[in-house]
């Protein structure tokens, strides 16, 4: 049981949950995804309820709106809405109860919207179905209110036309629409990029105080919930951790899971940098020049004047948002795109110089091994029918790097034990792991290969932030012993702080900043680069960036090039940026 | 928009194009000589010749195949070998009686059966999902000529109700055919509302398992609104080629059915005519039944485009990013 610290003005609760266990049936026995859990909401505050995935936070918070999976029932404990049971209500209540006093925005609007109705058409039904007046300036009010662009017409378009901000707007302004005395956003932010989430999550707080409403986050992320959470929740494997106020939580955690999870979480202030690799020789593997990356048919190049150099034993990271260009950039290395202009240079570890231009398919074989991609998704890229061992040991066959069976056995082993599995797991298929053990997995792959040049494309997105920190940890211990290079792409420049030589930030395709990794996060001279790193969330940190700040224009003037600051800092020199040395 | 509407055209006409010169080479590669087919094995090598001169089969093939394509787009199929009537006319009155089966089987066998699928769907796992599963199962381990054997016995010789036959063929009036065509009509929809079902059935099932199936539930969307609204427009989906192969396959295909219940249709006609060696006949079938499949196909991707809008700006330039596969890096 945890109690919450009430202050002697606080006003009655909107939400009561007590004792809430809540158990599914699987094969003959019984599943439970949360046990005893207790917390209330009050108007005007929000509580954030956080913990990894599996940890049972999102049952849960949709227990609020008398939802349970199929095959889930409650055990113990009651559900208490505006002084009503909510499990002991009938279906016309419940249904009235739902988006009228309580609401939920879902975690993947693209997702959560119908794709076949209008946005507009969305928004009207949540007031139709609750017989609110529901006329066109209602609605456009509504999207006024959650800054949407050109709120008199964004209306009429369909939920894939607009961008994930643009759409997770929208689900707001459907859960707001009504008024509702409850709020319940679950995983609000996930999907959207570290720019837009900031965005969303500034717009949620100010509704909250527009509104009075009671609140209940949802989130893994310990940024996200310090920065719009009155009272933190801590939630493991079901039951509960820790609970109080969000900056004693942050400040001074009581229990180990907590104080494990604020450490996981990727931070830019107070960490230090990674040692210093003066060591790194100069020796560059890797070399691009005015690379130019267009899809097929596509009209606009996707990558514009990509120039790159990349060391031995250097990690290079990649960082911008969704359509920067930043994964065009990883294939093309990899071979899976072709470049349209420019130049790309490898050098493999006996010193031969192999062009990167054109598809895998036209590559040797050498040039093949020596490339090696890890990718976002590693549920999608292990076959689920092939064991462990059989996905690491093919790159060994494919390019004849064992000799014979017992070799090739004792090779998948030790690739195994080098990323922390054992070599237990070869016999295992992909089901019978988690988020992180597969993404291991497919490191493993990787490395069965032999590469000189290892791309890491988002590989940590999926996973929580604990298992992401260990798996940061493993690559850069390989990238030491087996002086890898790594061009390590991503969304956030925190994740890649610690593990990053140097940085380099794209926006629409464009290089907009390269910095030593120290460089840039003191001394950042694009407006692009700062509003990335005061969109960073980290546990303790409370300021958010504005509202609209995913919507604003970043210019990226077409004719500016990159100019040289000394110290490997280069950046382009578009308006407002400052060239000084 | 338009240029993908416009686009959808050309191709069905470059499709109809395509069948038309396969059913025509088609026929000509049938072995021996059709004149001395028709005379049989007696005639005399003057009067073959003279057929052939008459039939036209001593022009060149090519210049054959134009006049007759170009004959066939203004609806002249030329004369049947066998009556000696022109071949539009004895197709288009077959057609018109096969149409007084189809268009009724197709109104109810389309309908009746989306609309008994989305409600097995929505009642999954309840009596109504389990009777009407299990009865479109049954129906469709069936064969139609079984099911039209059993209606004939119910209907027209226990209680006769309809006629079981028709006796005077192409002669029948309007109102001998119209009674006629109940049972026929029923055993189409019999036979084509199971695979419907249970399509239908299960895309509902998926549309009430998605995200924006249980948003639109937890924002308080009443049930049926929530399946009319936000499940139905996006499940009808992946039924709708189910359905367009099921109406070309009736249109084009009731040989079956037509030959039990001895109906003068298409199906029949064509029977008649391949016993009868009636070759342009047969053609014109063929490429009728061609321009079904066409048809029916387009009014299909059409009616996706209307209930799809993704689709709609499918064609429009935008960046796309395509996830490799894992083999294509490893290997």
């Amino acid at each position: 049981m945890t109690t919450m610290p009430s202050a002697p003005t606080a006003p009655s609760p909107t939400a009561v949950v007590e004792g809430l266990t809540i158990s599914y049936q699987a094969s003959g026995h019984r599943v439970v995804v949360a046990e005893d859990i207790s917390f209330s909401l009050r108007a005007g505050r929000t509580l954030g309820l956080v913990g990894e995935s599996g940890s049972g936070k999102s049952t849960v918070a949709r227990a609020l709106l008398g939802h349970l999976r199929d095959g889930s029932a409650i055990d113990a404990g009651t559900v208490t809405v505006l002084d009503h049971d909510v499990f002991a209500l009938d279906g016309e209540s419940l249904r009235r109860l739902r988006g009228e006093q309580v609401a939920l925005v879902a975690q993947n609007a693209g997702h959560a919207l119908t794709p076949s109705m209008r946005v507009g058409a969305q928004v009207r039904e949540a007031l139709l179905v609750h017989g609110l007046p529901a006329q066109r300036d209602r609605v456009e009010e509504l999207f006024r209110l959650v800054r949407l662009p050109s709120p008199e017409t964004i209306g009429g378009r369909y939920p894939h036309e607009l961008s994930g901000g643009q759409q997770q707007r929208v689900a707001i302004a459907m859960a707001v629409a009504t008024r509702p005395r409850i709020l319940v956003l679950d995983e609000p932010t996930t999907a959207l990029d570290v720019v837009t989430q900031a965005a969303v999550l500034a717009l949620v707080n100010d509704l909250i105080s527009d509104l009075g409403m009671s609140v209940l986050i949802v989130s893994h992320d310990l940024g996200v919930v310090s920065a719009v959470a009155d009272e933190v929740l801590v939630m493991n494997a079901g039951r509960p951790v820790e609970s109080g106020p969000t900056a004693r939580i942050m400040s001074s955690p009581q229990e180990d899971y907590t104080r494990m999870l604020i450490e996981a979480a990727p931070r830019i202030h107070g960490v230090p940098l990674p040692d210093d690799r003066d060591h790194l020789d100069d020796d560059v593997i890797l070399r691009c020049r005015g690379v130019d990356i267009r899809y097929p048919h596509a009209p606009n190049l996707a990558v514009r004047g990509f120039d790159l150099e990349l060391r031995r034993g250097e990690t290079v990271a990649i960082v911008g948002e969704s359509g920067s260009g930043k994964s065009t950039v990883a294939t093309a290395l990899a071979g899976l795109v072709d470049t349209e202009r420019g130049d790309i240079k490898l050098r493999d570890a006996d010193g031969t110089v192999h062009d990167l231009l054109g598809s895998a398919a036209r590559r040797t074989v050498t040039v093949r091994s020596a490339v090696q991609l890890v990718f976002q998704n590693a549920d999608l890229a292990l076959n689920p029918r092939r064991t462990v061992g059989d996905a690491v040991g093919r790159p060994l066959r494919v390019f004849g790097l064992a000799s014979g069976r017992a070799d090739a056995r004792a090779r998948v082993a030790r690739l195994l034990d080098e990323v922390g599995l054992g070599a237990e797991f070869a016999g295992r298929v992909p089901a019978q792991l988690s988020g992180g053990q597969r993404q291991r997995v497919g490191i493993a792959r990787a490395l069965a290969a032999g590469p000189t040049l290892l791309i890491a494309d988002e590989i940590t997105t999926a996973l929580d932030v604990s298992v992401q920190a260990a798996v940061l940890a493993l690559l850069d211990e390989l990238r030491r012993e087996h002086a890898l290079s790594c061009l390590f792409i991503s969304h956030d420049l925190a994740v890649v702080r610690s593990i990053a030589d140097r940085i380099v930030v794209m926006k629409d395709g464009h290089i907009v900043e390269a910095a030593p990794t120290d460089r840039l996060f003191t001394d950042p001279r694009h407006p692009y680069t700062r509003t990335l790193l005061e969109a960073v969330l980290e546990p303790g940190h409370t300021e958010l960036p504005a509202s609209d700040v995913d919507e604003e224009p970043v210019a990226i003037d077409p004719r500016a090039s990159l100019v040289d600051l000394g110290g490997g800092h280069q950046v382009r020199a578009d308006e407002g940026v400052d060239t000084d040395a | 928009m338009i240029r993908l509407v416009a686009t959808r055209l050309a191709t069905s006409v470059v499709t109809l194009f395509l069948a038309a010169f396969f059913v025509f080479f088609a026929v000509q590669a049938l072995p021996g000589d059709v004149a001395q087919q028709l005379l049989g094995q007696n005639a005399t090598p003057e009067a073959v010749a003279t057929l052939r001169k008459q039939l036209g089969l001593d022009a060149n093939v090519w210049q054959r195949f134009a006049s007759w394509l170009g004959h066939a787009a203004t609806g002249d199929f030329g004369t049947s070998l066998v009556s000696g009537q022109s071949v539009s006319s004895t197709i288009w009155t077959a057609f018109s009686h096969t149409l007084l089966i189809a268009v009724p089987a197709i109104i109810v066998g389309v309908t009746l059966p989306v609309l008994l699928g989305i409600l097995a769907g929505a009642r999954r796992g309840r009596a109504t999902d389990s009777t009407i599963s299990v009865v479109a199962l049954v129906a469709m381990s069936i064969p139609e000529f079984v099911v039209a054997t059993v209606l004939v016995l119910v209907f027209a010789i226990a209680i006769p109700v309809f006629p079981a036959v028709v006796l005077r063929g192409s002669a029948a009036s309007f109102s001998e055919l119209a009674s006629a065509a109940v049972l026929p009509a029923v055993v189409l929809v019999v036979a084509m509302a199971a695979y419907i079902i249970r399509a239908m059935r299960s895309s509902t099932i998926d549309g009430l398992a998605t995200e924006y199936a249980t948003t639109a539930e937890l924002k308080g969307v009443p049930r049926r609104r929530l399946l009319w609204r936000h499940v139905v427009p996006t499940a009808i989906l992946p039924v709708l080629p189910v359905i367009s192969i099921n109406v070309a396959w009736l249109l084009g295909g009731v040989v079956v059915v037509e030959s039990v219940f001895n109906y003068p249709g298409l199906g029949k006609l064509m029977i008649d005519s391949v016993s009868t060696r009636d070759l342009p006949v047969l053609q014109a079938i063929a490429l009728l039944s061609a321009l079904i499949y066409v048809l029916v196909n387009l009014a299909a991707d059409l009616t996706a485009l209307a209930a799809d809008p993704r689709q709609r700006t499918l064609n429009r330039a935008r960046r796309r990013r395509r996830r490799p596969t894992l083999e294509e890096v490893s290997g």
